[in-house]
């Protein structure tokens, strides 16, 4: 029983650390030119542009604080959820780009590149992050009922 | 919230998570503004400034001559077929090698005109953006319809 709860113990610091360097990987990268983020954003065709410019200035910052904030503990819960939501964001508008069948690029890591192939990938990345923190927004509420038992 | 014995049922996400997501989401606002006023590649605030101009493919005609086509379709399409004189160009891997080719054909004065496959793809802009910037001239343009277009143009009217 202790070598099972151990074992999920380092299995939740591997997924965290992952999650953390995907998110703080893609936030910099975006974070450095968000002009073409802006426009990848617009290639989905969901928002008017000005939405798509404040996003591009928003998003990459929030995926920076966000990936930190996985490595703190004292903030690691919000910080979960918060990934958890912009996962299921992206995921909602890849599907959505997927299905009109638009021949973008997902934007994901900067704003340039990508293709119609690519996006189907990015899908399937967005939904395996969501379920990573999901899984571990789940142990942090078990976590925290269990304290406050 | 309480069940029908009266026990204590958490909630699904805790007040604390959501306070700390509140104060994280506030934290991204403080880089996020100062992006949008110093940042060197911020995005402009309307579409017009942000894309590359399009041009038609009727224009373009009237320009011969003075035109550097670059197709920025995959490697296939442009093997396949391409526009006399273009040259491929994409994003991603093999972008220096490609790039110093359209360097080496460019001539002072010439236009340079970016094409993908249709009025539905992405990457003349992305490429177009990218040549304006490291190429450092201003005449860079977007092919309106792209490929199609001017594939629908070589049929003969009638």
């Amino acid at each position: 029983m202790a070598e099972s709860a151990k074992a999920a113990r380092l299995m939740a610091l591997i997924a965290r650390l992952l999650l953390a360097a995907a998110f703080l990987y893609a936030g910099i990268l975006k974070a450095l030119d968000p002009a073409a983020f802006a426009l990848a954003i617009d290639n989905f065709r969901l928002l008017p542009y000005p939405a798509a410019a404040a996003l591009a200035l928003y998003l990459p910052w929030l995926e920076i604080v966000a990936g930190l904030g996985v490595l703190w503990p004292r903030v690691r819960g919000g910080a979960l959820a918060v990934l958890v939501g912009l996962c299921g964001g992206f995921a909602g508008a890849i599907a959505s780009a997927v299905l009109r069948d638009l021949d973008i690029g997902c934007g994901c890591f900067g704003g340039d590149g990508g293709s119609r192939a690519s996006l189907l990938l990015s899908l399937l990345r967005s939904v395996a992050l969501l379920g990573l923190g999901g899984w571990l927004l789940l142990r942090e509420r078990h976590a925290a009922e269990r304290a406050g038992r | 919230m309480t069940t029908e014995n009266g026990m204590m049922r958490p909630p699904a996400v805790s007040p604390q998570i959501l306070r700390q997501a509140g104060a994280l989401l506030l934290a991204a606002v403080i880089p996020a503004v100062l992006a949008a006023g110093w940042h060197p590649l911020r995005p402009a605030w309307s579409r017009d400034q942000a894309l590359v101009p399009e041009v038609a493919w009727a224009t373009v005609q009237d320009w011969r001559g003075q035109v550097l086509f670059v197709d920025a379709r995959s490697a296939d399409a442009y093997a396949r077929r391409h526009i006399p004189g273009a040259l491929s160009l994409r994003l991603g891997g093999g972008w220096e090698g490609l790039f110093q080719a359209v360097v080496a054909a460019w001539r002072p004065g010439a236009r340079v005109v970016v094409y993908c496959d249709d009025k539905d793809c992405e990457a003349s802009q992305s490429v177009a953006r990218r040549l304006r910037r490291e190429l450092g001239v201003g005449d860079v343009f977007v092919l309106k319809g792209g490929w199609s277009a001017w594939l629908k143009a070589q049929k003969p009217l009638g």
